[in-house]
């Protein structure tokens, strides 16, 4: 041991052998009986009987323990006192006595609403945005809202809309907006694409359209989707030695380059009983979707898609503990002469499918996938349907095709993780984090998506239409 | 010769040599004795100037409780060293006299912990058990719409000024009466608490004052006016027959000056020397709060108050609002209150870790049937050692074992018919909540009594009396226990006022709790004091020794030692 260590042992020992706290000092007696108690007498309030009190004395040896403590601990408590002081002045200027208003948002001229917007996935990266919105726009039930977004990986969104309701029955939803990613990812297509092939493109997006809506029952509904998209893809500007020219030479995707643009008509049937999107604890959500795509660049383009989407919530054997499934596919059906270009496959897109691997792994004319999480609580904020922390496991298989004699269990990807889901006031899904882990690594994914119940933003959101069919 | 190599590196053996010393030395020092009367009273009231008022925000409060405050707790060397020594972290309470009573203060009076109380008394409380004088109507002259629940704020025909508090519209019956009942409790345990009544009054007993103003939660201060004021009272869901019910608060004497901390002291107020975490007063609420299911302890319950005219004037320190007890909540009960703290890391690594396998035991609690004015409130689930308020607090972090202690031998003294008593106050429509109420304080009251008197004998209450010790033990004393097969035994010496110096006489086994000191040894200048050591032995072996400490020059009982 170093000379400095039995030094300070010896301090210690010694301070801790001749510890003698000093007591409290008490004038003379003067005794008064006054009222009996379980001790006796207890004398009344005279110089005797009264002391002023002090704090127990710290022990030597308690100042030697707490002396490298206190060494360390200088910066954080610095640190406590900036964060102290901060948060303190934050408060008086009124920052945490907002009055309650039904939405959440700081407040905005005119009653929009603006709120923070971010997350992070391999394909954006570090994503900051804001949202603003109107939760009453023009009238009571209709809605505004725009979502702008940039991120550390060159991308930037706008998109946003206007949400009428024009009975009770009926919704009308108008929207539009841009994406532009300059670092998309292509592995090849197919099922066996190769993690070693990875390339980027730049996919730049703008669509714009509407959804008219009606409800047939308390928890089915049925939407008509019909929306303009024009999709560029072309080479990206960064990671150039990676470019998809580069490595996929000799097998360039269709349309790449290129563009096309065209029309989607689209017939959703929505079924939903599980009532909330954060905490489901029983209930189904289904979807079928059959959309129809005609060119208008002059291309020959035109094809039909399938989607479903089938999600069962259930309880589990102690309170929230719940299983989700689901399965899900779409496939395209090509109708017209000219072959599907890169830009309008369907690709493996995260959160939505296979949360193991990388966004846009996978390429094809359809997909199939399977999913299945364990949800349970680990933390709610006052009661059990309020805002709260849920933890889950999750699996994720599929496979993209382009035929269907391709799909077989050999073909499926299987990848498994667990997240964090933060619920806002009455079970509804607010954010998440999660990690998931497949054969070609882990994918980190922080934001406002879900797998599960993710079909139903309507055009008003701003969410690229041609993504998720 | 061959040399045997050491096989402890240096470093473990430094390191276990320096244990050794502290735990030779003792974490927790006892005071040397005086042959001196017991002091029963602090001296904390001299005048003061005016303190500045103060309040911090809700937000900065608990970011310092659920964060600054756990984290450096955990990492303090002095706590960990101390838990190590006797399961607790706390330092010795400052607040109390060498018989381990708290001493009287502007903190804290003495009450049924040191003197039989009798029901009268309990329900008395603070005083006017009949609420607002109504020799005239009350005087409206502020309210408050909106947030969790209204509130008027009167003034009564004697000039005082009051609060009145309704029950959230869904939950009428339940916060309101609950305030009351637990009010009386804690100030029956000696707090300082203000005059909480139930009051049932009727539109024609209430006048809306000259310039009253109503502060709506979006649009600020509007002019309160009688129709206003009906439609408020029509909301609020408290009518009971023909009369409306609410929880009047009387405005405490003095000047406001805010609610004290758990953790530090109030800077300038040159009278509250001890820091408050070392309050015995303040880390005993951990027990009286568990007892009664008080999970809302955050600092904001509290107020200090200038008492006296400027200058000439101290700071005395309350307790108030009660509404948030036997398992009440102002929005909505919430089952989860009392189990764990709001953001528990413990419990949430803790769940997340087994998978969800494992359900919480509060989750499956169920209020009473058919008693709509009880919230969550049970004995079967309740757990005195796991018991945590909704906001960490720094006080009662720093409980100890003679800070339960005492706390439990305080609660062991409410009979069932003072429990009763003050239950009744909460003027409930249901005579079954009275009942089941009862029942569950009894209950919870049971286990905190059983708990901190297995980790301390209740061996208490010491006195002279004709040449014996006679003490009393507290588990058969307050029916507990039934006395049966239960021995005491005990043992004498002389020591010095370091406590030093002991040879110990054989132990001398007794039937009942005395013992006769007409054999005592003798003691001398160098040993002016005599010890007796006792024991309790309820069958399952004897039990850790309390010491009582006897001036031999006096004949005084001077010091009591657990």
């Amino acid at each position: 041991m170093r000379w400095w260590g039995w030094l300070w042992l010896l301090l210690a020992g010694v301070a801790t052998a001749a510890d003698q706290p000093v007591p409290p000092t008490a004038a003379p007696d003067s005794l008064r009986t006054s009222r009996t108690s379980y001790w006796g007498p207890i004398p009344a309030r005279t110089d005797s009987t009264t002391a002023r009190l002090d704090n127990p004395p710290t022990r030597t040896w308690e100042h030697v323990v707490n002396a490298p403590y206190d060494l360390v601990g200088i910066p954080f408590r610095l640190g406590n006192v900036v964060i102290r002081e901060t948060v303190e002045k934050m408060d008086s200027w009124g920052l945490f006595d907002l009055p309650p208003v039904p939405e959440p948002g700081l407040p905005l001229p005119g009653g929009f609403l603006l709120l923070p917007d971010g997350g992070y996935s391999s394909l954006m990266g570090w994503e900051v945005g804001a949202n603003i919105r109107h939760p009453a726009f023009l009238a009571e039930g209709n809605k505004a809202y725009l979502n702008l977004a940039t991120s550390t990986r060159h991308a930037d969104k706008i998109g946003g809309g206007f949400h009428f309701k024009l009975d009770q029955d009926w919704a009308l939803e108008l929207g539009g907006g841009g994406a532009d990613i300059p670092l998309a990812r292509y592995f090849g297509r197919g099922y066996d694409s190769r993690e070693h092939e990875e390339s980027y493109y730049n996919r730049i997006a703008r669509w714009a359209g509407l959804d008219l809506t009606r409800q047939l029952g308390s928890v089915t509904h049925t939407r008509l989707r019909v929306f303009y998209s024009h999709l560029d893809v072309r080479d990206s500007g960064y990671n150039t030695e990676a470019a998809l020219r580069l490595v996929h030479t000799g097998d360039l995707p269709a349309g790449f380059p290129g563009k096309s643009s065209g029309v989607t008509t689209q017939v959703d049937w929505f079924l939903d009983s599980s009532r909330v999107d954060g905490r489901p604890t029983h209930g189904t959500f289904k979807r079928l979707a059959v959309a129809y795509f005609q060119a208008t660049d002059g291309s020959e383009l035109d094809f039909l898609q399938y989607t479903f989407d089938v999600q069962r919530f259930l309880p589990l054997w102690h309170t929230k503990r719940v299983l989700a499934l689901r399965a899900y596919g779409s496939r395209i059906l090509p109708a017209g002469g000219a072959p599907v270009p890169l830009s309008r496959l369907v690709s493996t897109y995260r959160p939505y499918s296979l949360r193991g691997v990388e966004s846009h792994r996978y390429y094809g004319l359809g997909n199939l996938g399977l999913s299945a999480e364990y949800r349970w609580p680990i933390w709610v904020a006052k009661g059990r349907s309020q805002t709260g922390l849920d933890a889950y496991l999750f699996t994720d298989t599929g496979q993209v095709y382009d035929h269907g004699g391709e799909i077989s269990l050999e073909h499926f990807v299987w990848t498994h993780g667990f997240g964090l889901r933060l619920m806002g006031s009455e079970d509804n899904f607010a954010a998440n984090v999660e990690l998931g882990f497949g054969d070609e690594g882990s994918q980190l994914q922080l934001g406002f998506s879900q797998a599960f119940q993710f079909s139903g933003k309507g055009m008003m959101y701003g969410k690229d239409p041609t993504h998720r069919p | 010769m061959a040399k045997i190599r050491r096989t402890v590196p240096d470093g473990l053996r430094g390191l276990l040599l320096f244990l050794l010393l502290l735990l030779a030395g003792s974490a927790h020092g006892e005071e040397p004795l005086r042959d001196a009367p017991v002091i029963w009273y602090a001296d904390d009231a001299r005048p003061i100037p005016v303190p500045a008022f103060r309040e911090p925000g809700i937000v900065p409060f608990a970011s310092q409780a659920f964060v600054a405050g756990p984290v450096s707790r955990f990492f303090r060397p002095s706590r960990l060293v101390r838990k190590l020594d006797d399961g607790y972290a706390g330092r010795p309470a400052g607040d109390v006299n060498s018989l381990g009573e708290v001493i009287n203060s502007t903190w804290f009076t003495n009450r049924i912990g040191l003197y039989p109380l009798d029901q009268t008394a309990v329900t008395l409380g603070p005083g006017q058990p009949e609420g607002p004088d109504r020799s005239r109507p009350w005087e409206i002259i502020g309210a408050k719409v909106g947030g969790v629940t209204p509130g008027f704020r009167i003034r009564d025909g004697r000039g005082d000024v009051w609060l009145l508090k309704f029950d959230p519209p869904a939950y009428p019956g339940m916060s309101t009466r609950s305030g009351v009942v637990s009010n009386l409790l804690f100030h029956a345990m000696g707090y300082n608490t203000p005059v909480d009544r139930v009051v049932f009054f009727q539109l024609d007993d209430l006048q809306v004052g000259e310039g009253a103003t109503m502060r709506l939660p979006r649009t600020g201060k509007v002019p309160l006016t009688a129709a206003n004021l009906d439609s408020v009272l029509q909301n609020s869901n408290s009518r009971e027959g023909d009369h409306y019910v609410a929880l009047a608060s009387k405005f405490l004497a003095g000047k406001p000056l805010g609610p004290f901390k758990s953790q530090g002291l109030r800077e300038d107020d040159p009278n509250d020397n001890v820091r408050h975490e070392n309050r015995r007063t303040l880390r005993a609420l951990k027990v009286f709060a568990a007892w009664v299911n008080h999970f809302d302890t955050k600092m904001h319950n509290s107020l200090d108050v200038y008492v006296g005219e400027p200058g000439a004037g101290y700071v005395e320190h309350n307790l108030i609002d009660f509404a948030s007890t036997l398992g009440t909540f102002g929005a909505t009960p919430v089952k989860r209150f009392g189990y764990e703290f709001g953001i528990d890391l413990g419990s949430i690594i803790g769940r997340l870790l087994t998978l969800g396998l494992m359900e919480d035991d509060w989750v499956q609690l169920e209020r009473p049937e058919g008693l709509d004015e009880v919230g969550y409130f049970d004995v079967e689930t309740f757990d005195p050692t796991g018991w945590e308020p909704d906001i960490p607090h720094s006080a009662m972090a720093n409980l100890t074992r003679e800070d339960g202690y005492w706390a439990a031998k305080v609660l062991s003294h409410f009979t069932e018919a003072q429990i009763r008593a003050a239950v009744e106050q909460g003027r409930y429509r249901n005579p079954r909540a009275v009942d089941y109420l009862v029942r569950t304080l009894r209950g919870r009251q049971g286990k905190i009594v059983r708990h901190w008197f297995a980790e301390v004998p209740p061996l208490d209450f010491f006195r002279l009396a004709d040449g014996a010790l006679v003490f009393e033990d507290l588990l058969v004393a307050r029916g507990y226990h039934d006395g049966q097969g239960v021995r005491y035994r005990s043992r004498l010496a002389s020591v010095n006022a370091g406590r030093e110096g002991a040879t110990w006489t054989a132990w001398q086994t007794m039937a009942v709790p005395r013992v006769d000191l007409r054999a005592a040894p003798a003691t001398g200048a160098e040993r002016p004091f005599l010890v007796v050591e006792c024991q309790v032995d309820r069958g399952a072996g004897w039990s850790g020794g309390v010491k009582a400490y006897i001036a031999r020059p006096s004949g005084r009982l001077v010091a009591v030692q657990r």
